[in-house]
């Protein structure tokens, strides 16, 4: 075989060589878009599905929330003890022993802490003259 | 080999009809792609993007203590396609009746009609129907047993639906939200700005089968969901006043009756709540009238709970003390070269105290403490009362009152204001003049509000008590109340508002009611507006009752004033008021034994 065609020979090779990597790219750089945006498709998807979920979960607790408030009204309260015969009356005034005066003396304005028995002995020690 | 006869013009047909049919194919697509191609890309792009907005939750409503009073539920509003209903699924149909509480007629008819034929309002014509309401709000529990039904055409969308737990609880003060989602009264359309939040909206893509391909969100807006709403109302406190309601209505069948609770020193409204009420889930069911709040809406004229009004102008003027006697059995009175006939008391009263005219609550000494304070003045300590003007009541609805200016006035209004007629006032009128005396002079406006918070909790605008002004000095404020609480007391006109080791300072009224253009003997309003305890009052009560029907006078201090007294002494239980050290020490005297536990 001549040099020159030899060279001609290497030279096709070569074309073809890169053409089949050109080609090898090609279909593998085409195969991972689609691959690539499957995976973007199916995260999307999934990304959906949980945020339904998550939707789903907050208007359950919603609707809980509203239910617990419709049996914790007191009509609702005084028919459950009704019901269950509970013969809750409310005390007498005489029954009631005020321990301490309160800070906050508004009705408007609630204080959690009056009816926290250890709150209120604490109150009662020297360090707070009240 | 023979040929086979082929004629010339054989090829030419053949290929005449390709070209005829390609040519037919590119007119076509020339058609599609070209002539049509604006309408018909438009129409594949709506089919394709789809412009959703999501709506914003409205924020809750809770009362004081933080018990929810108004939420926003999910609900699903259910319909079918009928182009998609397929006549395999009929067997699942008497399921999804019973699902959508329809007769199956009703429904078979909804699935199957296919067509519409335009009604009064389209032009008539043909047209497909794509969608048929079967349920408006259904539940997510049931919604999700009709999807398990697997009809197909069958689908929901989901929607927001207001809710309120109390049904009846404070319904005048909540308001309601209509069908349409728009805030009618109350709270909710006075706290609208907050509570309604801003829609989001959403550009994405979607399927043949109308899903959304979430990988082609292309521009998305969240929703900011609406801010919540705490009143200054407590929910015990109002089911405290309903039940009183509940009872006068029973005992007096009025027609109507409104009780207010607030806290003098900042105005917050603790309850207020209107006989008849509705319940604010079915406010449809119920006749407008009930939807009124009555507390600020309704005009009565304020009777003898109006003579606050001329003692306080009086003292403050300096043109009685005390211990000043009037002659009560006056029926007539020079006055600035007239005579003027004075209101008639229901007893001849004699001379009395002006402590006596308060507890005894004498027409005719209220009259001339009118005269001796003069027109001008007797306006003046009106408007400064609050009388004549919108208290400032934010849900709206609230009527200003009737006080005409003193140019305005006849020859008997001199003598007849005193006592509380020639002037209309709202139950919250009356009240917040009471509240006056109870805050040592100060007249507050109405607070319904605490604070709007957002969804963790964090306060985003607070609401604090607004003073507008003083309409009284304390002084005067103070010695009123002295005198008001011997109303509540033995010998007083309110008796039964009396509480065992408390102070009640309280001023009855019993006010006549116009029928057919003339004072009626037998129609009135009761009313006792009254606080406690008198030397560091804690509460204002009002509890007006229109028209109770009873034998004998419809007196406040028999109607108004027992129903003052049930209130407050389960206030005092629930809000832990202490008993008053003097009336304590009263009580003790009078009773002894287990009033001895009082002592702190």
């Amino acid at each position: 075989m001549s040099p020159a065609i030899r060279q001609q020979t290497q030279n096709l090779l070569r074309i073809l060589t890169l053409g089949m990597l050109l080609l090898l790219v090609s279909a593998a750089g085409g195969l991972s878009l689609v691959w690539m945006r499957q995976e973007i498709s199916r995260s999307a998807a999934s990304i959906m599905a949980k945020e339904n979920e998550l939707a789903g979960i907050e208007r359950t607790i919603r609707n809980i929330d509203s239910r617990i408030a419709a049996h914790h009204s007191p009509e609702a309260l005084k028919a459950f003890a009704a019901r269950m015969n509970l013969g809750l009356i409310s005390p007498k005034q005489a029954q009631i022993v005020h321990l301490f005066p309160r800070r906050s003396e508004s009705p408007a304005l609630p204080d959690p802490f009056r009816v926290n028995q250890e709150l209120a002995l604490l109150d009662t020690q020297p360090n707070h003259p009240e | 080999m023979s040929k086979l006869p082929i004629t010339s013009r054989r090829p030419i047909i053949v290929a005449t009809v390709i070209i005829l049919v390609f040519a037919g194919v590119l007119a076509r697509l020339y058609y599609l792609h070209v002539y049509e191609r604006a309408t018909l890309a438009a129409v594949a792009e709506s089919n394709r993007l789809a412009f959703r907005v999501v709506s914003a939750r409205r924020g809750n409503i809770f009362d004081t203590r933080g018990n929810l009073l108004a939420a926003s539920h999910t609900v699903f509003e259910v319909g079918v396609d009928p182009q998609m209903v397929d006549r395999a699924d009929t067997g699942n149909w008497p399921a999804l009746a019973a699902l959508v509480d329809m007769p199956i007629d009703q429904l078979k008819s909804r699935m199957l009609s296919r067509i519409s034929l335009g009604d009064g309002a389209k032009p008539v014509g043909i047209s497909p129907v794509r969608w048929r309401k079967l349920a408006d709000a259904m539940t997510e529990s049931d919604y999700s047993k009709v999807l398990d039904l697997k009809i197909k055409g069958v689908y929901g969308n989901r929607k927001f639906q207001r809710v309120y737990p109390g049904q009846t609880l404070a319904s005048h003060f909540i308001g309601f939200i209509n069908k349409e989602q728009i805030p009618v009264s109350g709270i909710e359309r006075y706290m609208d700005f907050y509570l309604s939040g801003q829609d989001g909206w959403r550009e994405t893509e979607r399927d043949g089968n109308r899903r959304e391909l979430a990988q082609f969100r292309s521009r998305e807006i969240e929703p900011a969901d609406g801010l919540n709403v705490e009143l200054t109302i407590d929910m015990v406190v109002q089911d405290i006043i309903e039940e009183e309601l509940r009872e006068l209505a029973k005992g007096f069948s009025p027609k109507s009756a409104s009780i207010i609770v607030s806290d003098p020193a900042t105005g917050f409204i603790l309850g207020m709540a209107n006989w008849p009420n509705f319940d604010l889930n079915r406010f449809w069911k119920y006749p407008i009238d009930r939807h009124r709040n009555r507390a600020v809406a309704d005009l009565y004229e304020p009777g003898s709970t109006f003579k606050i009004v001329v003692l306080g102008g009086a003292m403050e003027e300096s043109l009685v003390r005390p211990e000043s006697r009037f002659n009560c059995d006056l029926s007539t009175i020079e006055y600035r070269g007239r005579i003027i006939h004075l209101p008639e008391d229901h007893k001849p009263m004699g001379e009395l105290s002006l402590g006596e005219i308060v507890s005894k609550s004498s027409n005719r000494g209220a009259a001339q403490l009118g005269l001796l304070l003069g027109p001008e003045r007797l306006y003046k300590y009106a408007v400064a009362f609050g009388f004549g003007a919108r208290t400032g009541y934010g849900p709206g609805g609230e009527a200003p009152g009737i006080l005409h200016p003193v140019n305005k006035w006849d020859s008997l209004t001199i003598s007849r204001l005193p006592v509380g007629y020639s002037v209309a006032a709202t139950p919250l009128q009356v009240h917040f003049a009471m509240s006056v005396i109870a805050n040592d002079g100060v007249l507050m406006a109405p607070r319904m509000v605490r604070r709007v918070f957002d969804q963790e909790g964090q306060t985003v605008v607070p609401f604090g008590p607004e003073p507008r002004r003083r309409a009284v000095s304390a002084r005067t404020a103070r010695t009123l109340a002295f005198m008001l609480t011997r109303a509540a007391a033995p010998g007083g006109t309110a008796p039964e508002a009396q509480i065992m080791g408390f102070e009640v300072a309280g001023k009855t009224g019993t006010s006549r009611k116009i029928i057919n253009g003339k004072y009626s003997r037998y129609n009135h309003v009761a009313s006792f507006v009254g606080f406690f305890p008198a030397s560091r009052p804690r509460l204002v009560i009002t509890v007006v009752v229109d028209d109770p029907q009873t034998v004998g006078p419809a007196y406040g201090g028999r109607i108004a004033a027992p129903a003052f007294r049930n209130i407050a002494e389960q206030l005092i239980q629930y809000l832990a008021i202490r008993p008053s050290p003097r009336a304590f020490d009263e009580a003790v005297a009078m009773g002894g034994g287990d009033v001895e536990r009082l002592r702190y």
